[in-house]
């Protein structure tokens, strides 16, 4: 009866991905490298302040956790994140919330 | 196990060999600075993560590639040599300033010699999700045989 929990799982090996960020009037974009993951294993996460990048790869012999965390700003719309994934590659875009995005004003003369 | 013949990095061990330390101590020192004088940063040059397994069948490999297309991979093989060629490019999203840039472009090539004999024609490499998968089928003779042994009367 010693073994009624056995355990399968082994400690995941955490990795930063390496990221690129950029920016423009309209939003942050967030490119990771993150090889070898299915895109359904993907977690983005955004809860001002903080936004994090989470997902494990699966199906090998050593199990690989990607995982960073950043500090955005409140200009970030929570509502309106999205990410895709391409040959490994990650992109996030979480666009900027309406009244933070520049306004042309128009000058009327008169 | 898997032998890289074309590493030159790394720094050198110089315990490594018992015979003329001293000829071993200089010629070691020699590659290490002739190495600093061609490279023209310090730094490490990114290197994609390779990963091998032996199966009694086959030899697997698995490189991590993200952001690179099949057509910047090039893969040549003989019955124990394996070259690999890779390249990646990076180009900033028009219109954006850059906060951050760790994501570099690289360009990738290293040989192998390979523990034992595959069979050359029957090599498949596929590139799924940024991972390239090499499989290379031993030939016969490479693969363990079981010997049954029976009982003397």
């Amino acid at each position: 009866m010693s073994n009624v929990v056995q355990e399968k799982t082994r400690p995941a090996r955490e990795i930063a991905p390496n990221v690129d960020i950029f920016e423009n009037d309209q939003e942050l974009l967030v490119v990771a490298d993150v090889p070898g993951l299915d895109p359904n294993d993907i977690g983005v996460h955004v809860d001002l302040p903080e936004f994090r990048i989470e997902a494990k790869v699966q199906g090998t012999d050593k199990p690989v956790v990607y995982t960073r965390t950043f500090r955005v700003d409140e200009r970030i719309d929570p509502e309106r994140v999205q990410a895709e994934y391409r040959e490994g590659v990650l992109r996030v875009h979480l666009a900027k919330s309406a009244a933070f995005r520049p306004r042309k004003v128009e000058v009327r003369s008169s | 196990m898997l032998v890289r013949y074309n590493d030159r990095s790394g720094f050198p061990r110089f315990g490594a060999s018992r015979t003329f330390p001293v000829s071993t101590l200089r010629r070691e020192l020699d590659r290490l600075f002739g190495d600093l004088e061609r490279a023209p940063t310090f730094g490490v040059a990114p290197a994609p993560t390779v990963t091998f397994e032996e199966s009694d069948a086959a030899l697997k490999l698995r490189v991590d590639l993200p952001g690179v297309n099949e057509k910047d991979v090039e893969i040549s093989v003989t019955a124990n040599t394996l070259s690999l060629k890779a390249e990646r490019k990076i180009d900033a999203p028009q219109g954006y300033t850059a906060h951050r840039r760790e994501r570099t472009a690289f360009s990738f090539a290293q040989s192998y010699e390979l523990p034992t004999r595959i069979d050359p024609e029957k090599v498949e490499a596929s590139l799924k999700q940024g991972v390239l998968t090499l499989t290379l089928p031993k030939v016969a003779e490479a693969q363990p045989k079981k010997v049954t042994v029976t009982a003397a009367a």
